[in-house]
């Protein structure tokens, strides 16, 4: 198995020396995807960063006595007496990450982007010391560069035991010119008000988020096994230096392209009743699929509740991402306001969104890791069913708009309390109350023929590559 | 380009853009008339050059129009008398609320220079048009179809001239 895929996207327009570039990058992508494959093991909720036999008391123990334990960037291992200790990422992998380092100097020397060369050489140097704030901020100024390329360990989901140690990925692309402009401005529109948020929340204005449209080439480790939309640099588990620096969010267009024609609009197709099917075209139901992508990026940075870590721990996710697409919905009535954005946008961001839930249970089978995201899609069609905005006719589902908007309204409201204020034990029997098949399953017999497997295997997929 | 009893409420600034906008195309329609213009027939086919020109000019023509109309029709956005329509959301008041939770603050303007990425907003969208004539404490239904907000005015202030 390979946590690499390439994109077939044409011949990008690059002249020879960014071609060498992008080669150098891709060598060190390819040699991430090892490093992932490591980390990873989904039968194990703490994949290979702990020993098997450990219990979470036992790590939690270990802890108090060695933090580092439970630092974002170590294993832990037992040693010969059997007690747990931790072994820091660039000394388990020391010999590939100064390989990697080696070829991010190599392409660093080949480009003319003086931002995009003082990025990667200090990316170089944050890998072998296992310190990844220096490079993430010179990562912010590169929103211009025309080759965009991360690379390090930065998201938590495959750490379901304590959602903290973070997966190696990579990716890289092409800057999207057209697209960054224009989502751009969508993305500032929703960013302009601010919030009133709950007692416990940090009141701080975000520094500055910066958007990038790229025509993706290659996703290396976890985000190739997750196939993300968009990705935010620094993340939100960075806040600290999202509050103070801001942050990058990179929205990926094959991905995009590939989720939406392959699962999003034959959902679509599947569900809807002939008159909601009539209404929207293909063209503007991608659209709005975009646009839920920069709503949910966009309000991942909206996210206050510093201490939801600590009271929800594995559970964060599951929180943390729909409270994320909850209140993207919940933005858009403001903008219907303003004139920012029509009725009839809104509710193909509903459709869209609605799909997406879809999406997500019908690839928990053979991506049992997107269940967060699966969990968060139940609650939101449990909700707009219950709301009797989402409902079964003849022909397929009907929506009502406005009581979908209301439904959407109450559940941000309820999921906030649990970021908010929540302890793990009552956010975990406020979630054992959703179940995946029981409200999924109205859905299953429109969802015959869509392929199981909603993401393309790691190994599948290299049928895909160039 | 609609706007209310066929005024365009435009403050000075706005007003300034139009004007050299609207030079900007005639002088263009100047440049363009004075040189050779192509000719309807090429051999017995008509010329797929005049084609293109004729449409270019068509739609020079309209845009010009509709600049002068926008002149012609143009009313400034003034700053209330001093008293109590200064305490009042009037056109060009800069307006902080709280739109069902969220602070906000924007500038209510013309549709001609609404930008809602600028902070500007229209007095014709729905929140616009519903803060017409509140004062500050004051709560605003704002509706439409799908939404439904109340809207507490924070506070009113005038900027411009």
């Amino acid at each position: 198995m390979k946590a690499f895929l390439r994109f077939s996207n044409g011949e990008p327009n690059l002249s020879a020396s960014e071609k060498k570039i992008v080669q150098k990058l891709s060598e060190a992508a390819t040699i991430i995807s090892t490093l992932y494959l490591v980390q990873r093991d989904p039968r194990y909720p703490g994949a290979n960063f702990y020993p098997h036999d450990a219990t979470r008391e036992e790590i939690e123990r270990a802890s108090k006595q060695n933090p580092s334990i439970l630092s974002p960037y170590t294993f832990v291992e037992r040693d010969k007496a059997g007690k747990l200790v931790a072994v820091p990422y660039s000394k388990r992998f020391k010999k590939e990450l100064v390989q990697i380092a080696k070829l991010l100097r190599e392409a660093a020397s080949l480009s003319k982007d003086k931002e995009f060369r003082a990025y990667l050489v200090t990316r170089a140097q944050d890998l072998l010391r296992d310190k990844f704030d220096k490079s993430n901020i010179l990562w912010l100024n590169t929103e211009q560069s025309k080759i965009g390329f991360v690379i390090g360990p930065f998201d938590r989901y495959i750490d379901k035991l304590f959602f903290r140690k973070r997966a190696y990925m990579a990716w890289i692309g092409i800057l999207d010119p057209l697209q960054t402009d224009e989502l751009s401005r969508f993305k500032d529109t929703i960013l302009l008000s601010e919030r009133n948020y709950l007692p416990g929340a940090k009141r701080a204005k975000i520094a500055k988020v910066k958007i990038r449209v790229e025509d993706t080439l290659v996703f290396s480790g976890l985000i190739a096994d997750f196939l993300f939309v968009g990705n935010n640099i620094p993340s939100s588990a960075d806040l600290y230096l999202i509050k103070k620096y801001g942050t990058l969010f990179t929205l990926f267009n094959q991905p995009t392209d590939w989720r939406f024609s392959n699962w999003l609009f034959p959902i679509f197709q599947r569900i809807f009743s002939r008159k909601i099917k009539g209404k929207f075209t293909e063209e503007e139901l991608k659209h709005a699929f975009l646009q839920t992508n920069v709503l949910h990026e966009a309000c991942h940075t909206l996210m206050r509740y510093e201490d939801a870590q600590a009271r929800l721990r594995e559970l964060t996710p599951y929180f943390d991402e729909l409270f994320t697409d909850l209140l993207g919905v919940k933005g858009c009535g403001t903008l219907i306001l303003k004139n920012a954005l029509t009725e009839r946008e809104l509710e193909a961001i509903l459709i869209m969104t609605i799909c997406h839930s879809l999406y997500f249970y019908t690839s928990i089978p053979v991506r049992p890791h997107l269940n967060p995201y699966a969990l968060g899609g139940a609650l939101i069609i449990d909700f707009l069913v219950k709301g009797k905005a989402l409902r079964k006719q003849v022909d397929g589902f009907s929506l009502d708009s406005y009581r979908a908007f209301m439904a959407l309204n109450q559940l941000t409201s309820i999921v906030e309390y649990y970021v908010a204020l929540g302890n793990h034990q009552e956010a975990e029997e406020f979630l054992k109350k959703f179940s995946l098949r029981k409200i999924f399953s109205p859905f299953d017999p429109y969802l015959k023929g869509i392929p199981k497997e909603t993401l393309p295997s790691l190994t599948r997929a290299k049928n895909n590559v160039r | 380009m609609t706007t209310t009893l066929n005024k365009f409420y435009v403050t000075k600034e706005g007003l300034k853009k139009v004007k050299a906008e609207y030079e900007r195309l005639r002088d263009f329609k100047r440049q363009k008339t004075m040189g050779e213009t192509p000719n309807l027939l090429h051999s017995e086919e008509p010329n797929p050059e005049y084609l293109a020109f004729q449409e270019d000019m068509s739609l020079l023509d309209s845009r010009i129009a509709e600049h002068e109309n926008i002149l012609q029709n143009a009313e400034l956005i003034q700053k209330p008398p001093r008293g109590k329509e200064q305490h009042r959301v009037g056109l060009g008041a800069t307006v902080t609320v709280d739109l069902g939770g969220e602070v906000d603050e924007f500038t209510i303007v013309g549709t001609l220079e609404a930008e809602p990425v600028q902070k500007k907003i229209s007095n014709e969208c729905p929140l616009g048009s519903g803060l017409l004539g509140a004062e500050v404490g004051d709560i605003v239904k704002v509706k439409t179809e799908l939404v439904n907000h109340d809207c507490k005015i924070l506070k009113i202030v005038y900027q411009y001239s």
